[in-house]
């Protein structure tokens, strides 16, 4: 909200400077975002008096003019019809700013000095855009700053009011709140009771339909009604409050909206059929054409305004087209009325129209405040002869709510709440500058009862906080909780995540965040079919952009997206990402779950070239390599990966799937070339993704020892001739098969084909090591146990040794 | 007999000083030294001659045999440490030519600060609970005393999924369902991801945020401020000044925003504290009575505190991250860094 200080100070008379004002609101609960000064922006235009004016010798519609400023005379061309001799306007001088960027210099204009500009009212925004030169008061004297003889200068706090503050978005209420920071009397001025005008029991009856959502309507006249532009005043505090001037009936209700608080709605009384006013609940799917010339159809429930024939008004929202004020209008209606927050928010968001009003009667009025704010409205419109007011107000309450009732407080709690010591005294005199009343009731025991305008104090927790507040949150010490000892709960999903990280990003993939929501496409791009769970994702109703509509259903399009985004920004030759998010699935029920997911890629030169190693494109091996290790560095035993993967982006002979258990972990594979491109992949594209839960589920925390053996291991190689169709793991099962104890470890060391090795066969090398766990082995033990071992190769798969 | 041993030496110095390998110097240790050289014979002939003579000669035989010994032993040594010398001479080694080095990946920064900032609670005794990211209206926000049309609906611009279902806007749902699992006492933080349809240079539609909850039957404001500086002290030094102001939401009272003397300016006031020279880094407060209500608490039997802080924010500050969209837009450029 936006609080001129000037404004403030009719209101609390506070003499200290704004910063310590600032400092003070922020530090109790009303965070002051910006302070701005009204007044530097006219700092180089002044008061001039045009002392003689004559035609331009080269342009018809210009003047050469000689402007006095007090102390010198200007030579200034000008253009606007209404500059004379004798006028007294304003001249932005060399230097002067305008908000449009224009800066006035010396110049010369159609060969004629000009030593400045003759400014509209438009050009300095300080009022109507009628054309012309400003045409100021004849006894200003001349050099005068502009900001000065029209007493333009002020100060403007930005201050932002948290939602249970409804009470502060008008300037009395600030006042009040600030009287109580600073312990000031708040003056509320009396308004002389304008004489004569209509008297409302024969202009109008109301007629309440719907009283839970309107339990008061309050009504006011005023005659003869003559529209004319607002007096500059006026104008500009609400221009300074970020409202536009239209003229002087709306802008006094919109005036006494900013100071009060409470939303006004004039009505041309001449325009309402029946001497009637009816609040009543919208019928179904009724429309209503508001004055923003939209039509509506609106909410059942929606609370309209209406005369005996037809609905008028959205009630606390907006007015309606045909009833709003117009250069023709005599005679109006002024509308003060108490609408109940849930109704006019759920109207608003219905219809998704927000405005001042609304904003207001959303959060809440006061209650007691509609005729102060009529009184209000009824008197500047005597004091700016803009009508004929009466002196009388219409006050339609039917069942007055109740007023507030006491609140017990114990001091005990207060105390023990906040970490303070305060007596009851001084939560008393705390409470009572903010216009609460308290009674001691017994010992330690107080009952408050907060005034209306505070509609959110309700329980003793409310009160609790605002003796905090106005006590002061830098009183309340720091004290460390004292509790008891107790186990955290372990989480196993995150100790593993921990784990994955450490031996992902010591494998050299780099970690990636990406946002949960996808673009739908990026599902048939990777050619989900459509009876897979994942091409339906869930949708979000409000999404930001076509391109983030959709929930992530799989982690991997995300990561081909930062591929792609790393590739065109930064040309990167290699890069490997991680990323541990949960993906959102529908099961066939339309039950939502979220699964957690471990998906990378690798892509490009697995190193750099470098003196020391030729760098090379990562392999399907690479990623498979990466995998073994994190399963390994997770002690995950009972894994293994079985050829082939389902995946349709996946290349069929470069993919596999890991099982681990009995379950589908996972699958891991090269990404189709055409579907690399289109992420801008020139090289290979490596990819997996996981079921996290299940990685949790078979990790295993568990360590224990085996003693090893001290006698010397014994090595030998094996190269082995099979037939292609035979695959390395088919090799690696026939060796796991072959029970020796002294056959402690082998693995592979060399696969060829091609070359010296037959067509139709390949070649994988064995290194073995045989050790004995109570003696040295001999050659001849060892040579048994080899040549045992080629023979069961030979009838198991036809091996041949090469 | 003793010109024999002159004749020997004269002849041994000729050979050394021709010697150019280690081979040849074990050619001259065997010629002059080995069981069958001149020296030796003439050794074992002394127990021949006569007693007097044999002591003289024998004395000067021994003291060559020992002599002719230490030479070759040092001439062979300095052969060896020319050779090798020449050997890393010829292997010209230039160690300043840089390591292989195993590529090292990264972690995410939002992953550091999380990390860093549940290290400092587990270490208090605090659990990590995590719950849905796709929550129901009531978990979100019925629950944390935000019923449907409460202005404070307004903080949140949520994105929804059906009628009932949105993408939580906070972590505070995660409160809820562990009051409903769990008897008090508690001590939990909700780390996760968070929703809110907003985005511009200082929203991204998708955050992180941290939210602890402690309840006992003892819990003040006072306490709040304490467990709020250990964190704050531990995250940004012991020297950084801090400071409590009242503030709303809906599921505390009272509530606060914590700031933080700007670590940028240290206090001086600069564009990213916007010359206040104070940061906002979290908002906190003690739990509202009608939240331990409505998780089936009884408000008189305990007292909580409750504290929710961005991720990113805190590592925009940590590490002088100018601009929130980075975290997601993964460039290796950025990620490196961290
Ligand atoms: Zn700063």
């Amino acid at each position: 909200m936006l609080l001129s200080i000037r404004w403030l100070r009719e209101f609390v008379a506070l003499e200290v400077p704004v910063q310590d004002l600032a400092h003070r609101l922020t530090m109790s609960g009303f965070e002051v975002e910006s302070i701005s000064e009204i007044g530097p922006q006219w700092d180089h235009i002044i008061v001039a008096e045009v002392q003689a004016s004559a035609q331009h010798p080269d342009a018809d519609k210009l003047t050469v003019n000689s402007v006095y400023t007090g102390t010198q005379t200007h030579q200034v061309v000008c253009g606007a019809p209404n500059v004379r001799a004798g006028l007294k306007t304003a001249l932005a001088l060399p230097g002067a700013a305008f908000p449009d960027g224009l800066v006035i210099k010396r110049s010369k204009i159609r060969g004629q000095a000009s030593e400045g500009m003759l400014c509209s009212s438009a050009e300095l925004c300080i009022g109507d855009p009628d054309g012309g030169i400003l045409e100021l008061d004849g006894r200003l004297t001349p050099g005068t700053l502009l900001a000065d003889a029209l007493d333009l200068r002020d100060t403007v706090l930005d201050i932002s009011i948290t939602p249970n503050r409804a009470d502060c978005l008008s300037v009395i209420g600030m006042a009040r709140e600030i009287a109580a920071l600073y312990d000031l009397p708040l003056q509320l001025p009396v308004y002389a009771t304008p004489q004569g005008g209509p008297a409302c029991a024969d202009m109008i009856a109301v007629d309440i339909q719907a009283p839970d959502a309107c339990p008061r309507y309050c009504a006011a006249f005023a005659g003869d009604i003559i529209i004319a532009p607002s007096p500059l005043w006026m104008r500009r505090r609400l221009e300074n409050c970020g409202m536009r001037s239209i003229n002087n009936i709306v802008d006094i209700t919109n005036y006494v909206l900013l100071e009060w608080g409470q939303p006004l709605h004039a009505f041309d009384y001449s325009l309402l059929r029946g001497k009637k006013i009816v609040v009543r609940a919208a019928r179904s799917a009724e429309r209503f054409t508001t004055l923003d010339n939209t039509t509506h159809t609106l909410p059942a429930g929606a609370l309209m305004i209406c005369d005996a024939e037809q609905p008028r008004a959205l009630a606390g929202i907006m007015g309606g087209l045909d009833s709003s004020i117009t250069r023709e209008t005599n005679t109006i209606l002024l509308e003060s009325a108490y609408f109940k927050p849930g109704s006019i928010a759920a109207t608003g968001r219905a219809l998704g129209i927000k405005t001042e009003a609304s904003q207001r009667f959303e959060k809440g009025v006061d209650i007691n405040g509609l005729i102060p704010a009529l009184q209000r409205a009824t008197a500047l419109i005597a004091d700016l002869k803009a009508g004929r007011a009466a002196s009388d107000i219409l006050d339609h309450y039917p069942a007055p709510i109740e007023a507030p009732r006491p609140i017990e407080v114990s001091v005990a709690t207060v105390n023990k709440t906040l970490g303070l010591t305060l007596t009851a005294e001084t939560i008393a005199c705390h409470l009572a500058r903010l216009h609460m009343h308290t009674v001691a009731t017994g010992p330690g025991a107080l009952a408050v009862t907060p005034p209306s305008h505070r509609y959110d104090i309700k329980t003793q927790i409310d009160i609790i906080e605002e003796v905090a507040r106005l006590n002061g949150y830098d009183t309340i010490p720091v004290t460390y909780p004292v509790v008891p000892l107790c186990s955290p709960e372990r989480n196993i999903t995150r100790e593993v995540g921990e784990q994955a990280r450490t031996l992902l990003t010591a494998a050299g993939f780099s970690e990636v965040i990406n946002y949960s929501f996808q673009d739908p496409n990026l599902l048939s791009a990777l050619r989900i079919s459509s009876d897979d769970m994942r091409s339906d994702p869930v949708r979000l109703l409000n999404p930001l952009s076509a391109a983030q509509s959709v929930m992530r259903t799989t982690v991997l399009g995300s990561l081909l997206n930062n591929l792609q985004h790393n590739l065109r920004a930064n040309r990167c030759p290699a890069c490997s990402f991680f990323e541990i998010s949960n993906v959102f699935m529908k099961t066939p029920e339309g039950t939502i779950i979220e699964k957690r997911m471990l998906a990378g890629l690798t892509y490009g030169m697995q190193y750099t070239d470098t003196w020391a190693l030729a760098g090379r494109d990562a392999d399907i091996f690479d990623i498979k390599g990466c995998l073994e290790t994190l399963l390994n560095g997770l002690r995950i035993v009972s894994y293994r990966f079985e050829t082939g993967s389902t995946e349709a982006f996946l290349i069929p002979q470069s993919s596999m799937r890991l099982c681990i258990g009995d379950t589908v972990c996972g699958q891991c594979g090269t990404l189709d070339p055409e579907i690399a491109e289109f992420f801008d992949a020139a090289s290979p594209v490596h990819v997996f993704e996981l079921d996290f839960n299940i990685l949790c589920a078979y990790y295993v925390d568990h360590r224990s020892y085996t003693p090893f053996s001290r006698y010397p291991a014994v090595q030998r190689d094996l190269a082995l001739v099979i037939d292609k169709t035979i695959s390395a793991a088919d090799v690696c099962a026939a060796l796991d098969s072959f029970k020796n104890s002294l056959l402690k470890q082998w693995h592979i060391f060399d696969f060829y084909q091609g070359g010296s090795i037959p067509a139709g066969k390949k070649s994988i090398a064995f290194r073995l090591i045989f050790q004995s766990d109570d003696r040295t082995l001999t050659d001849a033990e060892v040579n048994k146990i080899h040549d045992k071992l080629l023979a069961s190769l030979r009838v198991q798969l036809g091996a041949e040794l090469r | 007999m003793r010109d024999e041993c002159a004749a020997i030496r004269d002849e041994f110095d000729a050979d050394l000083q021709s010697a150019v390998s280690e081979n040849d110097l074990y050619q001259i240790k065997s010629k002059y030294l080995g069981r069958s050289s001149r020296l030796t014979s003439l050794i074992k002939s002394l127990k021949d001659l006569p007693a007097e003579e044999r002591a003289l000669t024998g004395s000067t035989a021994n003291a060559l045999k020992s002599s002719l010994q230490r030479e070759i032993e040092t001439a062979l040594e300095a052969m060896r440490l020319t050779r090798k010398e020449q050997a890393i001479a010829a292997r010209a080694l230039d160690i300043t030519l840089p390591g292989r080095r195993p590529a090292l990946g990264t972690l995410h920064p939002v992953t550091r600060v999380t990390e860093k900032i549940t290290a400092i609670f587990t270490g208090l005794g605090f659990s990590v609970v995590d719950g849905p990211e796709i929550e129901l209206d009531f978990f979100n926000f019925e629950a944390l005393n935000i019923p449907k049309d409460h202005p404070a609906r307004d903080m949140h611009d949520t994105f929804y999924v059906s009628g009932e279902q949105l993408l939580r806007t906070h972590t505070s749902p995660v409160q809820i369902r562990t009051m409903q699992r769990m008897q008090p006492p508690l001590r939990i933080l909700c780390p996760g991801k968070v929703y809110r349809c907003d985005s511009d240079i200082s929203h991204t539609p998708m955050f992180h945020q941290i939210e602890g909850l402690m309840v006992d039957t003892h819990v003040s404001f006072s306490d709040l401020k304490g467990l709020l500086t250990i964190l704050i002290h531990r995250l940004f030094g012991q020297e950084t000044a801090i400071r409590f102001r009242p503030s709303y939401f809906p599921f505390t009272e009272p509530s606060a925003e914590v700031d933080i003397q700007c670590v940028m300016c240290r206090g001086n006031g600069c564009r990213v504290c916007s010359g206040t020279g104070w940061l906002e880094i979290l908002g906190c407060g003690l739990v509202n009575p009608v939240v331990f209500k409505n998780a089936g608490y009884d408000p008189e039997e305990v007292t909580g505190l409750a504290f929710g802080l961005g991720v990113e924010r805190i590592a925009m500050l940590t590490y002088g991250i100018n601009d929130i969209r980075l975290f997601y837009e993964n460039d290796l450029r950025f990620l490196s860094q961290f």
